[in-house]
């Protein structure tokens, strides 16, 4: 699942750089298409966050999973 | 550039035309106006110049051009092919520009200026028509591009997620196949760029 997830940031920010490459191309053509700059831009944005909230997604696992043996590790001393 | 000697208005000029471009080259560039029959002919030195009569015609809204095109056909005795282009013809006053453009690249390949100096027309370039910035060579296109995109401010917020070098030296390398450098093989010409940018990244 996680693994899944840090696959899709990348992909996103892939295309973010597809989609500002090709804004660079056609600014060196002579044409200034804004447009594929802010699709690069949300592209960005969007893969920024999806990435914050997979290592929160991560952390939050890592949390539950120390819990788990803290509690289980109570158990044994008990 | 060239003229036009003599006009004739058979039909069957223009399906021999319209016949010849569309076996040579397999599109049907003429379907849209094979309705408009005037066609002209220039006879000089036993070749054939056939102006179709008019593709286009706009006017520019900012800098007030009218515009007219022509789609030209060369026959060519050597290869026994037509060499197309288009003519096309810029009028704003006293000023008249006429421009042969390249059919498959959309670039200008040659031009005569009446009534307009050579720096108003490339400085104005940009209104008419996009044209590539060109670059003295790689290393140029390389450093000028980072250039230019460290001067506009947004680029600069964005090359500091992205790696922009990369994206460069990827975009330079399509401009290089593309005949944007001026020591590229297939060069399309210094009239055709809009600026060509030396190592430094200043406009030559």
């Amino acid at each position: 699942m996680i693994k899944r997830k840090f696959l899709i940031t990348g992909l996103l920010y892939l295309l973010a750089c597809v989609f500002f490459g090709i804004y660079i191309y056609n600014k060196m053509a002579g044409y200034h298409y804004l447009t594929f700059r802010v699709i690069a831009m949300i592209f960005l944005v969007t893969a920024f966050g999806h990435l914050f909230y997979t290592i929160y997604l991560l952390a939050s696992k890592k949390d539950k999973e120390n819990e788990e043996y803290n509690r289980l590790e109570n158990i044994k001393e008990d | 550039m060239f003229s036009a000697e003599k006009i004739v208005n058979t039909n069957s000029d223009i399906i021999m035309a319209y016949n010849l471009v569309k076996d040579r080259s397999g599109i049907n560039l003429f379907e849209n106006f094979i309705d408009d029959t005037e066609i002209k002919v220039s006879l000089k030195n036993e070749k054939v110049d056939f102006y179709l009569k008019q593709i286009s015609k706009t006017i520019d809204s900012e800098i007030i051009f009218e515009e007219e095109s022509f789609l030209v056909m060369i026959p060519s005795s050597e290869d026994k092919l037509f060499k197309l282009f288009i003519h096309r013809s810029l009028r704003n006053g006293k000023a008249h520009i006429q421009e042969r453009i390249n059919l498959s690249s959309g670039l200008v390949t040659d031009y005569v200026l009446d009534g307009i100096s050579k720096e108003e027309y490339l400085s104005n370039q940009n209104h008419l028509r996009a044209s590539p910035n060109c670059f003295v060579n790689f290393y140029a296109c390389f450093h000028g591009m980072l250039a230019l995109m460290d001067a506009d401010p947004e680029d600069n917020v964005a090359c500091n997620f992205l790696p922009c070098s990369a994206i460069v030296y990827a975009s330079c390398s399509i401009a290089q196949t593309s005949g944007w450098m001026q020591d590229s093989n297939n060069y399309i010409g210094d009239s055709s760029c809009n600026n060509i940018y030396d190592e430094n990244g200043n406009a030559i």
